[in-house]
């Protein structure tokens, strides 16, 4: 080998990495080891179907209660069903309303034996009287 | 024994093993050479640092799976090969901000940013693509021919030949170049 290529490789074998260089590898090897999280984002659907899912029932247990404050149904059949519904009223039987104890009417008058009942011909007899009033 | 006396093959199969600390001795062994190939076939020397984490990443995946049918360096000098590769086809694909108006795409334009590692590239640069790996390979690196002619997936005899005809180019560029050496 000639001198001057001895020369070149002397040269090029002086060449050397910067002194960070083995650092900067090691920090990049040990970030690239550590576990990805490229599939958090992936999981986002799954977890918000899951709390669906899991909510879901909640909301319909609750809502026989809302029932309650919608407005009553007018169907004939759903007015049948409400008037099963109704709760039953104690009302009095017959026997029971019998036994009650009323406070007595007080007593027609009896009519007078003597006193002549007033007749047709009475009070045309007054009238004529009138009659003979006007005139006189 | 410690690290630093083991083998490039121990070292790799102590890594293979689980060793961190095995990675970080193959990183302090090999760094320079690492670098110094990425200065040299990087079209802008400046990123060499970054090549050389790159190749670096990459052996920290891929030695695991190392068959040791070739010595360590030279699978890490292929890794080195493609990356610079890849380096130089996104510079050529992507302006570069930074870069002056009146520079180019060749190779010799960073001539006045680095001095030893300039002044070599400049002289290697030179040279047919097969010729100037020979020439790192064999006479920068000191391979042996046959480790040579693995690195580059040629018979030895093509080294040989290779070799031949890049010390007697390289000889006249750098006489005609009357660069101090």
């Amino acid at each position: 080998m000639s001198e001057d290529i001895d020369k070149l490789r002397q040269d090029y074998r002086r060449i050397r990495a910067p002194g960070h260089l083995a650092t900067r590898i090691r920090a990049e090897v040990a970030d690239r080891s550590l576990p990805r999280r490229s599939w958090l984002p992936a999981l986002a659907p799954i977890a918000v179907a899951v709390a669906a899912v899991t909510v879901a029932p909640l909301l319909t247990q609750q809502q026989p209660a809302d029932e309650t404050v919608a407005p009553k149904p007018t169907s004939m059949s759903s007015l049948t069903r409400l008037s099963t519904l109704k709760p039953e009223m104690s009302t009095p039987s017959l026997s029971t309303m019998k036994s009650v104890s009323v406070p007595a009417l007080p007593r027609k008058p009896k009519p007078d034996s003597k006193q002549t009942p007033q007749t047709y011909f009475d009070i045309e007899d007054e009238n004529f009287e009138e009659k003979d009033n006007a005139y006189s | 024994m410690i690290l630093a006396e083991k083998s490039d093959v121990e070292l790799v199969r102590e890594f293979k093993a689980g060793s961190a600390s095995a990675f970080d001795a193959i990183v302090g062994r090999f760094q320079d050479r690492v670098y110094r190939l990425a200065c040299v076939w990087l079209y802008d020397p400046q990123n060499a640092d970054d090549a050389t984490q790159e190749v670096f990443l990459r052996a920290h995946k891929g030695l695991r799976r190392f068959q040791f049918r070739a010595a360590p360096f030279t699978w890490l000098y292929r890794t080195t090969r493609y990356v610079c590769n890849e380096f130089n086809r996104r510079r050529k694909t992507e302006p570069m901000d930074d870069e002056p108006a009146d520079s180019s795409n060749n190779p010799d334009r960073h001539v006045t940013e680095h001095d030893t590692a300039t002044r070599v590239r400049k002289l290697v640069a030179g040279l047919p693509e097969r010729q100037r790996e020979v020439v790192l390979l064999r006479i920068f690196e000191e391979l042996s021919v046959a480790d040579t002619a693995r690195a580059m997936g040629c018979r030895e005899g093509t080294v040989k030949a290779l070799l031949h005809k890049a010390t007697k180019r390289l000889r006249i560029d750098i006489e005609s170049s009357g660069l101090t050496l």
